[in-house]
């Protein structure tokens, strides 16, 4: 970073809390209190209550709790409102120091039971790993639709582009299967493309996300093998009432710059006994405009139906069967070999959830899975398509399941439970050789049936104490892989390269721990320990050549590579204060063994099948590499309507010693050692601000942001990285509530046509050009639910 | 208490020992390397391309317009009877007259000092290495030998033109690679010919000393390819030899002495 960045940091800090300050009352006395619903008697979180005519509003924590610190002496009103309550008004008169203790009853508008999931404990406040959220809210408000992108809100989190759609997540560096991309907190999905033109994320619609949980580090081991972090897809269930009783959200969408337009419709209802959701988008956007006014071929058109229904055939037992269909078709990568040409995707499931209600035995809950995708690419819109055409076809499938149960051990909460996935591949890659005669064609095989099959326990035990919180996780995975031997025939059958030994097996420890301590009601300390093992994945072990790198090569896959061990170490530090705003402080170290990389391979041995590419890399273990990096993050307290947010964030990664191979004239001529790389695919220092203002009574929510992206200095030599220059953007959305069933979002992108590109944007392929981010767009959400 | 004062010497010394125990720092690694250059001379001289200036032994006036050739298995053959075959990084090489990168190749192996009797390789690739389809990226890809005439690449293009028997300028392409014995031609192929044969360089003998390149050069010496065993004339085979096998074997018998080396 040069010294104006460091000069601007300063002063958006300087000006958060300069803001931040400015709105700071003069009050004198408080008020405390607790809401609850007035049948149950259950306390209710999330409630918004907000002092009239003041304008001062806070919400409820999980414990249905609410406070205000120093209210004037006065009457007021104070409105409690809730999205499943009625709203209620309570007049209060305040007197010199005193302190005023309410107890509130809201009554429900309706009355529905939502499914539950083990996962509970990961919820509560003050939880020593660290978990982040994005709403339905948020998602709407998002200028992207792609749910990797909207994570990028998140500090410390980046995604890879490849074209329009289907970014690839990226946290704290890590990437791809480092992350566990999780459905409904269990429900995996191997996507087909061994480039990641559709990872596991992109084949759910943002439209069908309720919610989405990002844990970061190897904390949180009851969803599945957890290596750098987990991001949880919840989606959308169907709500249930006491009579039946129908819902209907319709949303239409627009963005300017590619023409986009998308459009869902939903259909959930149900009594106490039944309860279904319908649910379908469609999606079709042109090519972008980078901030220069050059065409991005970024075209795409997808579609999907759902269905979810369930019944309860005892009381507080749900059994639910839902099934998703998604199709893609012609989907534009510029920065890859090939585009998507079609995608077929289908994920079935099944869930049951019990709940016991007693004192030990808490609940159960089991989820069966299967998911299967059909991938089909190809390079005809490739200017070397002119001399080969080549055509993948690639079928992945997914069969798992999911099993835990919740007791209560004194005032301790256990989950301990056993998760199965079967992973299978398959698929080849016919290339017509259209310069020759007779159109001669080569069949290569990318995957060859291969199969990752891994069966795990674990456990997960949390206890709160007074001003402190701990939890312990642990699980044991059995990972076992197969496939039919790697090779590449040439035109006559014989085999030019040849590895028969594809078969392993691992049994893999992974544990976690973590405390968190309320030093006083302000400050809270957090601290985490944990190691996440992660066997190779079906690329890294049984790729047959295909340029699915950074780089410009053809990778290998190594059936011996070892499991990665990611051993990291966590500090937050929470500061929380309702008139001065809260602070997040978080910072991590991670040494990771066995790292999973990759070397060249010299074209003695074997040489690349891709046009374009320049030789062979194939994956192998590097004896360790550490990353570590920061998060910080503020947001002003909501007073007079106004609030802001600021966050800021970095990762470094260094590979303590890489091969680095010199090249003249094309031609390999040497290679050498570079001390401390720079590991390749990180992202660079990042800072967001966002200040709003509510008017109306929440009616209208505008909303500025502004994000800083300091140049890329730290690439990495041995990958070929360049540096990448630093940008400002800045963008305006605006929330505007008609009514309960009228709901417009609209905002702009990129405000000043920008033209810039991520550090982790691939290069446009066949050349050195990196792909730009798109311009200025101008996006509207209609949101109706009646 | 002459005990004492030997004692303390003896601790002296051992501590001057101890901490004079320097780590010795790894010997530096000795690494010897080649460097391979390509020339092109037509009766001595440096080649003229495009111009016909040229007579061959047959009589053919002739100019050369573009040259492109593999070698594979370069192996150097050390006085003690041992062999290097250079394949650490590469082990096929692409020269062609248009691309000046391909004239120089910077062997990436380590290879050992020593006296060297000779160098030898292969013109084109022996059977096992020539792969349909192993170069995707141009220039080598464009070197390929159709499918349907035994497939893999090219050994060699030169590409010219010859003054014919009608005083016309005919274009000949003087391909060379896999043959093809028809049973009809030119559609019944009943088998194919692996063309490629071994290079021993004459006068190659080298020394290479510890930590220090040798430059090395090989000359294509291109009259050689039309006069000896055989006389080659153009006029009888004419100007595409790729599927005449027997004009392909006059070729190759010739091509047994083009290569010369100079240090």
């Amino acid at each position: 970073m040069s010294k104006k960045d460091y000069i601007r940091i300063f002063l958006l800090l300087l000006i958060s809390i300069s803001l931040s300050k400015s709105i700071q009352s003069q009050f004198i006395t408080n008020i405390k209190g607790k809401v609850l619903d007035i049948n149950s008697n259950n306390v209710i979180s999330d409630v918004n209550i907000i002092i009239s005519p003041d304008n001062i509003q806070t919400t409820t924590n999980q414990n249905g709790e609410f406070i205000f610190h120093d209210i004037k002496n006065g009457s007021y009103t104070l409105i409690f409102t809730h999205i499943s309550y009625f709203e209620k008004t309570e007049k209060i008169k305040i007197n010199e120091n005193e302190i005023l203790i309410l107890e509130v009853y809201l009554k429900r508008k309706i009355r529905y039971l939502q499914e539950f999931e083990i996962i509970k404990s990961t919820e509560k406040d003050n939880h020593p790993i660290k978990i982040e959220s994005i709403s339905k809210l948020e998602l709407l408000k998002s200028p992207n639709q792609d749910i990797a992108k909207t994570l990028q809100s998140k500090p410390n989190i980046s995604v890879i582009r490849k074209g329009g759609t289907n970014v690839d997540p990226v946290i704290r560096g890590f990437k791809s299967t480092q992350l566990n991309v999780t459905i409904d907190g269990g429900i995996k999905i191997e996507g087909g493309c061994p480039n990641r033109m559709d990872p596991a994320i992109s084949h759910i619609d943002i439209n069908d996300v309720e919610k989405i949980e990002i844990l970061k580090g190897p904390y949180a081991l009851k969803y599945g093998a957890n290596f750098g972090g987990v991001i949880n897809i919840k989606r959308k269930k169907p709500l249930r009432y006491s009579t039946f009783k129908t819902d209907v959200t319709a949303i239409k969408r627009f963005e300017s710059n590619w023409n986009g337009n998308k459009e869902h419709l939903s259909i959930s209802g149900g009594n106490k006994d039944f309860y279904f959701l319908l649910s379908g988008n469609r999606s079709k956007y042109g090519d972008y405009k980078t901030g220069n006014g050059e065409k991005i071929n970024s075209e795409l058109s997808k579609y999907n139906y759902s269905a979810m229904a369930g019944f309860t055939p005892f009381k507080d037992h749900n059994l639910t069967f839902s099934f998703d269909r998604s199709y893609g078709r012609n989907i534009s990568f510029p920065a890859l070999p090939m585009d998507e040409r079609t995608d077929d995707t289908k994920v079935y499931s099944f869930n049951y959830s019990g709940n016991f209600q007693n004192k030990t035995f808490n609940k159960v809950n089991l989820k069966i899975y299967h998911s299967e995708v059909d991938h089909l690419m190809d390079n005809k819109n490739r200017s070397f398509s002119d001399t080969v055409v080549a055509i993948s076809a690639i079928n992945a499938k997914n069969f798992g399941y999911r099993a835990a149960t919740e007791i209560n051990i004194g005032k301790g909460n256990l989950i301990f439970g056993t998760d199965f996935e079967n992973i299978k591949k398959d698929g080849d890659r016919n290339k017509f050789f259209i310069l020759q005669p007779n159109l001669p064609v080569k069949n290569e095989k990318l995957w060859d049936d291969a199969q990752i099959t891994n069966f795990g326990i674990f456990t997960e035990y949390s206890q709160k104490f007074k001003n402190t919180n701990l939890i312990f996780s642990m699980r044991l995975d059995q990972n076992t892989a197969s496939s039919n031997v790697l090779e590449l025939k040439n035109m006559m059958g014989i085999p030019m390269y040849y590895n028969p030994d594809v078969n392993s097996e691992f049994t893999n420890f992974s544990f976690s721990a973590g405390v968190n301590h309320d030093l006083s009601k302000e400050i809270s300390v957090g601290f985490a320990l944990g190691r996440g093992v992660r066997s190779p994945d079906m690329t890294e072990r049984y790729i047959i050549l295909l340029p699915i790198g950074y780089d410009d090569y053809d990778y290998l896959g190594n059936p011996e590579l070892k499991p990665e061990a990611n051993n990291e170490l966590d500090l937050e530090l929470k500061y929380k204060n309702k008139t001065r705003g809260n602070i997040i402080f978080s910072t991590f170290f991670s040494y990771v063994t066995d790292y999973i990389s990759a070397e060249s391979v010299p074209p003695s041995i074997i040489k690349p099948q891709t046009a374009w590419v320049v030789g062979v890399k194939e994956f192998i273990n590097i004896d360790h590499v550490y990353l570590y990096g920061f998060e910080f993050l503020y947001s002003s307290p909501q007073i007079n309507n106004f609030g802001i947010n600021f966050n800021a964030s970095i990762t470094k990664g260094i590979n303590p010693s890489a091969t680095k191979y010199i090249i003249e004239n094309n031609q390999v001529i040497d290679s050498e050692v570079v001390k401390n790389d720079p590991l390749q695919e990180i992202p660079p220092f990042e800072s967001n601000f966002s200040a709003y203002y509510k008017f109306f009574d929440n009616r209208i929510i505008p909303e500025i942001d502004i994000r800083f992206v300091a140049a890329q200095n730290d690439f990495s030599e041995a990958f070929e990285e360049q540096k990448t220059p630093g940008f400002i953007i800045a963008g305006f959305k605006c929330n505007f509530k008609y009514n309960d069933n009228l709901q417009i979002i609209t905002g702009v992108n990129n405000v000043f046509d920008k033209a810039y590109y991520e550090h982790l944007n691939r290069k446009i392929i066949g050349s050195s050009q990196a792909l730009f981010e798109p311009g200025r767009v101008v996006y509207i959400n209609l949101v109706l639910n009646i | 208490m002459n005990k004492k004062i030997i004692n303390i010497i003896l601790l002296i010394l051992i501590s001057i020992a101890f901490f004079s125990c320097e780590e010795k720092p790894d010997p530096p690694e000795v690494e010897q390397h080649i460097v391979v250059n390509f020339d092109f001379r037509n009766n001595g001289e440096d080649q003229e391309f495009d111009t016909m200036m040229y007579v061959n032994e047959a009589g053919n006036h002739y100019m050369v317009n573009e040259i492109q050739f593999f070698i594979s298995d370069v192996i150097l053959h050390n006085s003690n009877g041992s062999e290097f075959l250079i394949d650490d990084w590469k082990d096929i090489h692409y020269v062609d007259t248009d691309v000046p990168a391909t004239h120089k190749w910077v062997v990436f192996d380590n290879i050992p000092a020593g006296e060297y009797d000779n160098i030898s390789f292969t013109f084109g690739f022996i059977e096992e290495k020539n792969h349909s389809f192993m170069f995707p990226n141009p220039p080598e890809r464009d070197m390929f030998w159709p499918e349907f005439l035994g497939g893999g690449y090219h050994y060699m293009k030169l590409n010219g033109k010859w003054l014919d028997d009608n005083q016309q300028i005919s274009p000949f392409d003087f391909h060379m690679g896999i043959g093809q014995i028809y049973y009809s031609y030119p559609d019944s192929i009943i088998d194919f010919v692996h063309n490629a044969y071994e290079v021993v360089l004459p006068n190659s003998s080298f020394d290479l000393e510890e930590n220090s390149t040798k430059n090395i050069s090989f000359i294509m010496n291109i009259e050689k390819w039309f006069e000896s065993p055989h006389t080659y004339d153009h006029n009888i085979w004419k100007g595409y030899i790729m599927q005449n096998q027997e004009a392909m074997n006059v070729a190759c018998e010739n091509g047994h002495d083009v290569f010369t080396v100079e240090f």
